[in-house]
């Protein structure tokens, strides 16, 4: 959604109002911002890892997610209207306001996201940095059931996999683009695995069929 | 219906789902002739490895934060990718940090509100708009 318009602005403006003042005097041209100063650098939490004090304010968004969206009214609004439109609207919720107000959350949560990742990894905007974010961040929401305590967990499984996928490109000759696939495969596994555990009939049987299995295995 | 097989039956079918999921993976990793157990071992360990470029802290901070906001919203902007949002954050943060640099730190990169936040929110406000537009048309009677 208007993300094609967003890139197309994002690289124009790379190559145009902010590119680095050195990239037009060395005439390399390398679309890039200038490096940002060190007072706005996110520092190393690990010597020798990546991991950056970004991570505090991931966890404290996932507090906060956490108490709006399951102790407050309105957040039982915005569950209420995301999982069943009809219904919420029934009861009074205005539907619209809360899909706008999603929206906006969500485009706020991913501007903080880039800033993040420019602030504590590559230090200036550079081309190719969103690249890929968009869809995971989608399927690690359904990876973690969408509750912030399993999306944590889901981000840095989702972390080895797209790290590993570009290992496997160069140690197992297997594309990288192979990690978009097994995305693809977890989604279909998560919507079925909803799906089953969704139907009380089929927990309902396992159930009659395990008690009388167990009721056979006590009279022998 | 006890407690105790309640549990027990919710974490057989997320056990299955998860090797089911492996299978599957196998299964398409096998038919483009690649070796399934060096690539899963690859994916798996490599990247843990000290002395590697890249680790897999690196995206799972980001990731956190996009699928945190994917979640915020309801199952309506679950379906909105947010690449663009991402970009426009990025625009806004880099271009009030190079345009003040002697912001703190404290004070650029606060959660919340700064300027990259209404850029990226905006954005995403647009498409929200058109799409509750579009739902409240196709419910409302005819």
């Amino acid at each position: 959604m208007l993300n094609y318009i967003a890139a197309q602005f994002y690289t124009f403006c790379l190559r145009g109002p902010m590119l680095d003042p050195a990239e037009i005097t060395m005439g390399s041209g390398t679309p890039q911002s200038m490096r940002l100063t060190r007072a706005v650098w996110l520092d190393r939490l690990v010597p020798g890892t990546r991991i950056h004090t970004g991570v505090y304010i991931a966890l404290f968004l996932a507090f906060v997610v956490w108490l709006l969206l399951w102790r407050t009214s309105w957040g039982y609004r915005m569950r209420a209207a995301g999982a069943g439109e009809r219904a919420a609207r029934y009861g009074g919720i205005g539907v619209a306001g809360c899909l706008v107000a999603a929206m906006m959350i969500s485009g706020a949560f991913a501007g903080l996201a880039g800033a993040v990742e420019v602030a504590g990894v590559h230090r200036r905007a550079i081309e190719g940095i969103t690249g890929g974010y968009g869809f995971s961040g989608i399927v690690v929401a359904l990876f973690g059931g969408l509750h912030p305590a399993g999306i944590v967990p889901a981000s840095f499984f989702f972390g080895l996999l797209i790290v590993g996928a570009d290992m496997t490109q160069r140690m197992a000759g297997v594309p990288a683009n192979m990690v978009l696939v097994l995305q693809g495969v977890i989604i279909l596994v998560i919507v079925a695995t909803r799906m089953v555990l969704a139907n009380p009939y089929l927990a309902d049987r396992v159930w009659r069929r395990y008690r009388a299995l167990f009721r056979r295995n006590m009279e022998e | 219906m006890t407690k105790q097989f309640k549990v027990l039956y919710r974490t057989a079918i997320i056990l299955l789902a998860g090797a089911a999921a492996m299978l599957l993976g196998a299964f398409i990793l096998w038919a483009i002739g690649a070796d399934v157990t060096k690539t899963y071992s690859v994916i798996t360990r490599t990247p843990e490895k000290p002395d590697t470029d890249r680790r897999s802290d690196h995206p799972a901070i980001p990731l956190t934060v996009i699928a945190l906001g994917s979640r915020s919203p309801t199952g309506a902007a679950l379906s909105n990718r947010r690449g663009g949002q991402m970009a426009m954050g990025i625009l806004a943060a880099t271009a009030v940090a190079l345009a003040l640099p002697g912001l703190p730190k404290a004070v650029l990169l606060r959660p919340w509100p700064s300027p990259r936040e209404p850029s990226a929110g905006r954005h995403g406000h647009q498409p929200g708009l058109l799409k509750a537009k579009l739902q409240s048309a196709s419910c409302s009677p005819r």
